[in-house]
């Protein structure tokens, strides 16, 4: 094999090659271990639209013929349809792709739709933070309407100091 | 009385404890559309991370599933350390303890799933493992966590907590009176279900069924053991008090049972493993009763070891059906006998 550097840090040999062929056109992607490690890994490397559809369509993949309405998710592809026959989400983002069609199947099977059981580390702090800001954010946006500009002004620096604080929290 | 009352009180019931959470990374596409280099990127770092924890007071061993032979993984399956389904998805691997009550399945349906497996009615020890090793593995990785539906697995049926918690009951005079249907029914009330022994779609062999909640979101782990706690104490009741009210009331039909059951058993010189788990069920009854000497340890051992897995993995693995049947004929004979031998 071809020794190829990293697309990311462009340092290091690149140990994942990543082939997608999109119109014809194939777009390869080339990682190296550090870069892929579980928190590094951008959403560049993790787009399988398309690949979903043809699995679902038992790889007789025609755009012509593909439901415009049909719901994807964005970040792996992953159809409605294909959920529909096999039961399996792509990715974690597929929960809030399919948020209106699932919640109603989620209170079938468990009588409930709202998880209150433990949660990840910081995620208490990291939850209530991201309400908070979405109330600040509400707040900051009425005020530019009513053009209270002062206000709008603290809003802002409330917002500031919120995003850096949560960010050491993730950090 | 034998040794084996000095185990805990509800042994004569439950076989085994059970707790598996269900685990995906952040921002990680699940097994079913993993590639292959990060599946395996994957079980490096999960294996890094139980190295690296001096915390841990046990140690793992990998297990590759693309390395291991037929019956080595059918080993595993049967001693309910790997799910069937482990080894359909790239680079699947299990690592387990050395007291293979720990086991940590990468790559099966979900990027995790985090098993603890105790013997007896030990559920809240079990889940208390099974949270510990959790935290371990999150020390080293983010887990994929919704707000709203908590931890998000593969499969929503799992969503939420991600928790399975089961216990393996032996319901021998249930099964007599067909009462698992009506159970099944009330069960269902309480967000739990009852499967045979490895699962989904298995046969309840030797009359023993998992109780597991089905549940899986809008309650906390602790309700989930709780309710399932508490539901399988009422079936212990019930399975016990049924025992004595047959052999109050139809006493000789039971004998019957128990003694042709155990003389087969130890006369038998070729049984496959079906018929060995119906008629260890009716000895392990006996057992229980007293009606026959025998330990319930013993018992419950041989119903692991004559699985066709295990079997073969002690006494060769280049048998065919008919040796194996002898050979387990066999060995049920001796483990039957080797306390009247002692003796």
């Amino acid at each position: 094999m071809i020794e190829v550097l990293c697309d990311n840090c462009k340092e290091r040999q690149a140990t994942i090659h990543i082939t997608k062929i999109i119109n014809g056109q194939k777009k390869e992607h080339h990682l190296c271990d550090q870069c892929t490690s579980l928190d590094k890994l951008g959403k560049e490397a993790f787009d399988y639209t398309g690949f979903i559809s043809d699995v679902a369509n038992d790889g007789k993949r025609n755009p012509s013929k593909e439901q415009p309405g049909e719901r994807t998710c964005s970040r792996c592809g992953m159809t409605y349809e294909f959920f529909r026959k096999h039961g399996k989400f792509g990715c974690g983002e597929c929960y809030d792709a399919f948020e209106p069609m699932i919640v109603p199947m989620i209170r079938r099977m468990h009588g409930k739709d709202r998880h209150i059981g433990k949660v990840i580390k910081n995620g208490d702090r990291m939850f209530q933070r991201k309400r908070e800001l979405e109330v600040l954010q509400a707040k900051l946006d009425e005020a530019v309407e009513k053009e209270e500009y002062e206000m709008a002004a603290q809003y802002r620096d409330q917002i500031k100091a919120l995003v850096s604080q949560t960010e050491e929290v993730e950090d | 009385m034998g040794s084996w009352k000095n185990e805990d009180k509800e042994r004569d019931i439950v076989i085994s404890s059970r707790v598996r959470l269900a685990r995906n990374i952040k921002d990680m596409p699940f097994p079913v559309l993993l590639p292959e280099n990060r599946a395996r990127h994957l079980t490096k770092t999960i294996e890094e991370c139980l190295n690296s924890n001096e915390g841990l007071a046990t140690t793992f061993k990998k297990f590759d599933l693309s390395e291991l032979k037929n019956n080595e993984k059918r080993v595993l399956v049967e001693k309910h350390l790997i799910s069937r389904e482990l080894g359909t998805h790239w680079g699947a691997a299990v690592f387990i303890n050395d007291g293979e009550d720990l086991s940590i399945m990468v790559n099966e349906e979900d990027h995790i799933r985090i098993q603890c497996i105790l013997d007896g009615f030990q559920l809240y020890n079990t889940y208390e493992q099974a949270d510990k090793m959790d935290d371990v593995l999150e020390g080293c990785m983010e887990f994929s966590f919704h707000e709203r539906f908590g931890y998000l697995t593969s499969c929503p049926t799992n969503a939420g907590t991600g928790m399975r918690a089961s216990v393996m009951l032996h319901l021998p005079s249930m099964t007599l009176n067909n009462q698992i249907h009506s159970m099944m029914m009330t069960l269902s009330k309480f967000g739990l279900t009852i499967r045979g022994i490895h699962g989904e779609g298995t046969q309840a062999l030797g009359d023993l069924y998992q109780i597991s909640n089905q549940n899986t979101m809008g309650v906390t782990e602790h309700e989930i053991i709780d309710t399932l706690h508490d539901v399988a104490r009422e079936i212990i009741k019930k399975e016990r008090d049924l025992r004595y009210d047959i052999l109050q009331n139809n006493r000789i039909y039971l004998e019957d049972k128990i003694y042709r059951a155990y003389g087969i058993l130890s006369n038998a010189r070729s049984i496959n493993s079906e018929e060995s788990m119906k008629l260890l069920s009716l000895v392990r009854l006996g057992a229980d009763l007293e009606l026959l000497d025998q330990k319930l340890s013993v018992i419950n051992r041989l119903l692991l070891d004559i699985q066709p897995g295990i079997l073969a993995s002690t006494y060769g693995e280049a048998m065919n059906d008919m040796e194996r049947d002898r050979v387990r004929a066999e060995h049920i004979r001796r483990e039957l006998m080797e306390k009247t031998i002692e003796e």
